[in-house]
């Protein structure tokens, strides 16, 4: 802990010092959480990440494959582009529109200084979040999204994060704030690859302000992180009227950890937060999802849904809380896991903690392997069972990756997904 | 809505039915715990040394251990040399008849509603009464015997077939399992024992009433049933409790081994006193049960009626270790004023084929909080292991609140879990179907309210399911959301 102490005093403070002090006394109680810890109990978390930490941001080149990647991509109108933390104005997109800030967190420090005064670290809990706060406190950069009222942009938004390994110990703090106001309505998407093909660790905090009568989409991508240590921490409001989803695709990891919190705050609002996850080789996918019900007539929908393969674990925490006041509240999750391989194994806790009395809550959760008659149906129409098997299995993830709002990238996903699984058609 | 909150007002201020106290003479312990109390209890058991050394060996292992924080009620933390660890009535002289009994204690039982001769009669039911932790009288004892049956007390069986007891005694509960369990192994001081031998089927429902009496004397209750093969067995177990001002503490354990065919059936119905209106008082209700299905084809099935106790903190498991074993939860539980209950099950799979069902019914009102909290775990041999769980939570007033905290954990590819939980009230459809109807409200929800436990209730015997319906009307009068 010394170490990080000294660490802590050498970065830039400013501005925010305050912030980053406060969040860095609050780590130093709370630690990296061990198995002990009921959040942490499937994710021995403190054995998988390296022993010291470096959070200085790595100067490092754009090597090859993140070029190549770049010059890969359809021209979109937006994308802002950071490696390994920094982030690289010259590869970026970012027209000059009115009623849409995009910019580096850095610079939306000094030029839109009361904004951030108001929205940035106000959504995470430094004395529970073990690693909001330790991004809090390390932070380098990130991305700053404001929208102004009643402006719609249609385009999605895309932020790409890198990775290439530097210093074996290299532990990335990034972070996103991310704001609509009343009316306003966006569409991101958060694509994390890893560029090298050794381990990297990250730690990634958003926080997502959503207005009145505002809606916004997140679409969280992690199909090439493959030897990622990451973990993600999304915190958004959704106010009255508002509208908020979320869907996280996973594909390959070492270790990615996802907490997720929507707090619904003002009456009418709707949270939908979807998942999936594709996990093979030795792959731990934990995913917690907190939706939190303090406004009365609020609806939320969870659905998420995990294959595993090979010796890959997956986690699935779910809490629905419905505080006193809320209610009316119809809250709904579901979480599904298909076990493909005997040395796979899935925990699952779907949790509910309700406190108001006029509402309507529930959750399913489901782990086995496909269905016999499913299978009996498609091999008595001549199928090969391989086939068959891969047929099902497509069947059962598309749910999730229909929910992805843009539709070339939902077509990209879907292509991504038949990859994985083999499936020609 | 002025009319429910009326007939809720009523309900929730009527006072706890069964609060009285029986004056008989007591013999106590001193207060407090110390190696000496443990000695005392042995020593008035009259137990042999290996015995005193096994309870010595738990309370070493109590000492060492911390009290358990995880859990989702509140209470102040308990001073464990405030208590008193052993009360026995005097000793009498052996009882040949329930006639013979204390008049006072017959006149304790009938107030429960429960008239013991007629019961004898026409239910033919064994009742092994427990007053205060000394059994009074075992009836039935002759006509169990002819078939090879062993129900007895716990002290009695510690005494007559030492065998037994050494095998299975903390076979299913160790001893250092948990804080209570290893506390109650170092000071329990009677309870049931159970044998029930290879191929019978035990021709009636054993049973055990048990009274907490003496004011300060938490009540530790240890009871052993095992079934060997192909045999089955229906235990009842069931509880009121006088009004007290203190709360007073229960850590029971229940073991229960089942080998190969055979089948035990636990089923309890809790009604101690649940404190006032304002939360004062009440049993803390702090029990370790399990089962072991030790053999193929065996079977275990839980079923629980919550309705009493401030804290009600239990979790009837089954290890699934015999292949094609079955483990079974069913229960209800009641919450209302400040009621603090977290209950549920663990159904560990470790055998092939193995299979498991989880039915949780929770109902709070008032000011109560009611937790769901379970464990099905699936581990790596188990093959083809299925388990169904459904909790459902109802929630009758704005102001108390229900929590599911269920944890499935699988290991294995071929197994097949299912879980599905809903929280609600009663719908204002069906309220006013049944008040169309002619129903009143109370009526109504207490129709819906037993419609909605009808699972459970139904696993209960008959004798039980009469009681346990009686007890959720009276627990949840005009109760309406």
């Amino acid at each position: 802990m010394s170490d990080i102490q000294q660490q802590f005093e050498a970065i830039e403070h400013t501005p925010f010092r305050q912030v980053r002090e406060d969040a860095f006394r609050a780590f130093e109680k709370l630690g990296i959480p061990s198995s002990r810890h009921e959040e942490w109990k499937y994710t021995n978390i403190k054995a998988k990440l390296s022993k010291e930490f470096t959070f200085t941001p790595q100067e490092s080149e754009v090597n090859k494959s993140v070029k190549a990647y770049i010059s890969s991509l359809p021209a979109y109108a937006f994308r802002m582009v950071f490696l390994n933390g920094v982030f690289q104005s010259s590869m970026s997109i970012i027209p000059d529109l009115k009623g849409l800030t995009i910019s580096s967190l850095k610079e939306a420090f000094s030029a839109h200084q009361e904004l951030i005064e108001k929205h940035y670290g106000k959504l995470i809990d430094n004395n529970e979040e073990h690693f909001a706060a330790l991004n809090t406190a390390f932070v380098n950069d990130g991305a700053f999204i404001h929208v102004s009222r009643n402006v719609n942009i249609e385009e999605p938004i895309f932020l790409h994060y890198f990775f290439t390994a530097g210093e074996a110990e290299a532990f990335t703090q990034t972070r996103n704030l991310v704001i609509a106001e009343e009316g306003a309505s966006i569409q991101l998407a958060e694509d994390f690859r890893n560029a090298s093909n050794i381990g990297v660790q990250y730690n990634h905090v958003s926080e997502v302000y959503v207005g009145k009568n505002a809606q916004v989409n997140v679409a969280k991508l992690q199909t090439e992180t493959k030897n990622v240590i990451g973990i993600h921490t999304m915190e958004a409001q959704v106010d009255t009227d508002a509208r908020f989803y979320s869907t996280t695709i996973t594909f390959e990891a070492n270790v990615i950890r996802n907490n997720a919190t929507a707090r619904l705050v003002g009456r009418n609002a709707h949270a939908d937060l979807s998942g999936l996850y594709f996990a093979k080789d030795t792959a731990h996918i934990d995913t917690h999802i907190l939706i939190d019900h303090v406004a009365p007539d609020c609806t939320s929908h969870q659905l998420y849904k995990g294959v595993l393969n090979d010796q890959a674990t997956g986690i699935f925490n779910g809490k629905i809380f419905v505080k006193p006041d809320a209610q009316k509240t119809n809250a709904f999750q579901s979480s599904k896991a298909l076990l493909l391989s005997p040395e796979a194994s899935v925990n699952s806790k779907p949790q509910l903690e309700i406190f108001a009395d006029d509402v309507k809550c529930s959750h399913g959760a489901a782990i086995g392997q496909l269905s016999a008659v499913d299978m009996f149906y498609m091999l008595s129409r001549g199928i090969p069972e391989e086939q068959a098997k891969q047929l099902l299995t497509y069947a059962f993830a598309h749910e999730v990756v229909e929910k992805i709002q843009s539709k070339p990238l939902r077509q990209h996903l879907c292509d991504k997904l038949k990859e994985a699984l083999n499936l020609q058609l | 809505m002025a009319e429910n909150d009326a007939i809720l007002e009523d309900h929730i201020s009527s006072d706890y039915k069964y609060g009285f106290t029986t004056n008989i003479e007591q013999e106590f312990a001193a207060i407090g715990l110390t190696e000496d109390t443990v000695r005392f209890i042995s020593a008035k058991k009259e137990e042999p040394e290996w015995m005193l050394d096994w309870r010595l060996k738990a309370f070493a292992a109590w000492q060492k251990m911390k009290q358990p924080k995880w859990q989702n009620v509140h209470f102040p933390e308990i001073n464990f040399q405030d208590i008193i660890y052993y009360a026995a009535q005097k000793k009498k002289k052996k009882l040949e008849s329930l006639d013979d009994i204390d008049p006072e204690i017959r006149d304790t039982y009938n107030k429960l509603g429960i008239p013991i001769q007629e019961q004898k009669l026409l239910a033919g039911v064994a009742v092994d009464y427990v007053m205060d932790s000394e059994s009074v009288v075992t009836t039935f004892r002759e006509s169990l015997k002819e078939k090879g049956i062993i129900f007895c007390s716990i002290s009695e069986a510690i005494r007559e077939y030492p065998d037994l007891i050494k095998q299975y005694l903390g076979s299913v509960v160790p001893t250092r399992d948990n804080y209570y369990a290893a506390l109650n192994s170092a000071v329990f001081s009677d309870g049931s024992f159970v044998y029930i031998p290879k191929g019978v089927r035990c021709p009636m429902e054993l049973s055990t009433y048990f009274r907490i009496n003496a004011e300060n004397t938490g009540q530790f209750e240890r009871t052993l049933i095992i079934a060997d093969d192909n045999s089955y067995v229906s235990y009842l177990e069931g509880c009121t409790a006088p009004m007290r001002d203190e709360n007073q503490l229960h850590a029971a354990v229940v073991e229960l081994v089942t080998m190969d065919n055979a089948e035990i059936k636990y089923s309890t119905v809790q009604n101690w006193y649940p404190g006032d209106k304002q939360g004062k008082g009440g049993i803390y209700n702090f029990v370790t049960k399990r089962g072991l299905c030790q053999g193929i084809n065996s079977k275990i099935s839980w079923t629980q009626v919550e309705t009493g106790s401030a804290i009600t903190w239990k979790y009837p498991s089954c290890i699934l270790k015999g292949d094609n074993s079955i483990g079974e939860f069913y229960s209800v539980a009641v919450t209302n004023n400040y009621q603090q209950a977290d209950t549920g099950t663990k159904m560990i799979h470790i055998g092939k084929n193995t299979r498991s069902r989880i039915v949780s019914k929770g109902i709070s009102a008032g000011k109560s909080q009611n937790s769901y909290r379970g464990l099905v775990q699936v581990n790596g041999n188990a093959e083809k292991a299925y388990n169904f769980t459904q909790c459902d939570s109802l929630l009758l007033g704005d102001k108390c609140g229900a929590h599911t905290f269920p944890y499935i954990e699988v290991k294995n590819s071929t197994a097949q879990v299912e879980h599905e939980a809903t929280t609600s009230k009663i719908g204002e459809d069906l309220l006013f179907y049944c008040n169309q109807r002619g129903l009143t409200a109370e009526e109504a929800v207490n129709m819906i309210v037993n419609g909605y436990c009808k699972e459970v209730l139904n696993n209960l015997p008959m004798e039980f399911a009469i009681e346990a319906q009686k007890l959720l009307s009276i627990s949840l009068e005009g109760s309406v959301g």
